[in-house]
């Protein structure tokens, strides 16, 4: 599989998703991501506030990945899958890093907390369990996965 | 490709506060650019801040954390940080956070800078 590269203009079909490795360095990551969500978007005419929160719940889940999982692995591998179920978007991302479940490892904030007290961590998971429809994580042999759903706009 | 995550913190001074109005897109790769600009005025003794959203279309939880420690550095120092113009994403994510019930946000600039 190749790294993925923006074509730029690229025909690419409606339903054939996009599989791709992304560098696991942070910033290519993360600019990668981008020109990844907007392909994906235009492949499946996605509208409204879909493209960047489906940017945002990748971008908690890839920066922890490359931060966290990814960090001691002698050949990182981070891999990101999206794909169109009925009238869901699937993510799935992928790393090889050591076992990092997010959703149990994050502190859960508490949204009513002042100034004062809230603590500064945990945020980019809650978004992303907020945004999301569904998403849960899984350990697979050496591979840490989360797979997640974020409902189209009707 | 395209420099996705290009972040600049353009500021001016107006009715004795800093009006800072971050222009791009926020994220953990440029984060710090972000945390420079509140600090490097901190450190000059203004304390009276405006963050001015008009031209930042994009945040992610690296960009709260930065908002939400700088409003509470300039709350210690007797300052204020508010907040106004927030882009459909922006206000998305204050409102899921709780980030609008901790923070000053207003419409626009006018009114954030005349609670100050």
């Amino acid at each position: 599989m190749m790294y993925y590269r923006c074509m730029g203009g690229r025909e690419t079909q409606k339903g054939q998703g996009i599989d791709v490795l992304l560098r696991p360095e942070l910033n290519m990551a993360l600019t990668a991501l981008a020109d990844v969500v907007e392909e994906f978007a235009a492949q499946e005419a996605l509208s409204g506030a879909l493209p960047i929160n489906l940017n945002l719940v990748l971008d908690e889940l890839i920066t922890n990945s490359v931060s966290y999982a990814l960090t001691d692995a002698a050949e990182p591998v981070l891999r990101l899958r999206l794909w169109r179920d009925g009238d869901m978007v699937v993510a799935q991302v992928e790393d090889n890093g050591a076992a990092f479940d997010p959703f149990k490892e994050a502190p859960k904030p508490d949204i009513e907390q002042g100034l004062d007290e809230r603590p500064i961590g945990g945020l980019g998971v809650f978004l992303v369990m907020q945004l999301s429809e569904t998403a849960h994580y899984e350990r697979d042999g050496d591979t840490n996965r989360i797979i997640l759903q974020m409902r189209m706009e009707s | 490709m395209a420099n996705q995550s290009s972040l600049t913190v353009p500021s001016t001074e107006q009715d004795d506060a800093v009006v800072l109005c971050p222009n791009g897109r926020v994220d953990g790769t440029n984060v710090t650019i972000l945390q420079g600009a509140v600090r490097e005025r901190l450190e000059a003794g203004q304390t009276r801040l405006v963050f001015d959203m008009v031209d930042l279309n994009y945040i992610s939880s690296a960009g709260l954390r930065v908002l939400l420690m700088a409003a509470r550095d300039l709350q210690a120092q007797g300052g204020k940080a508010v907040f106004c113009n927030l882009s459909e994403q922006i206000r998305q994510v204050f409102e899921i956070t709780g980030f609008d019930k901790i923070l000053a946000v207003h419409g626009n600039r006018e009114d954030a800078l005349a609670t100050l």
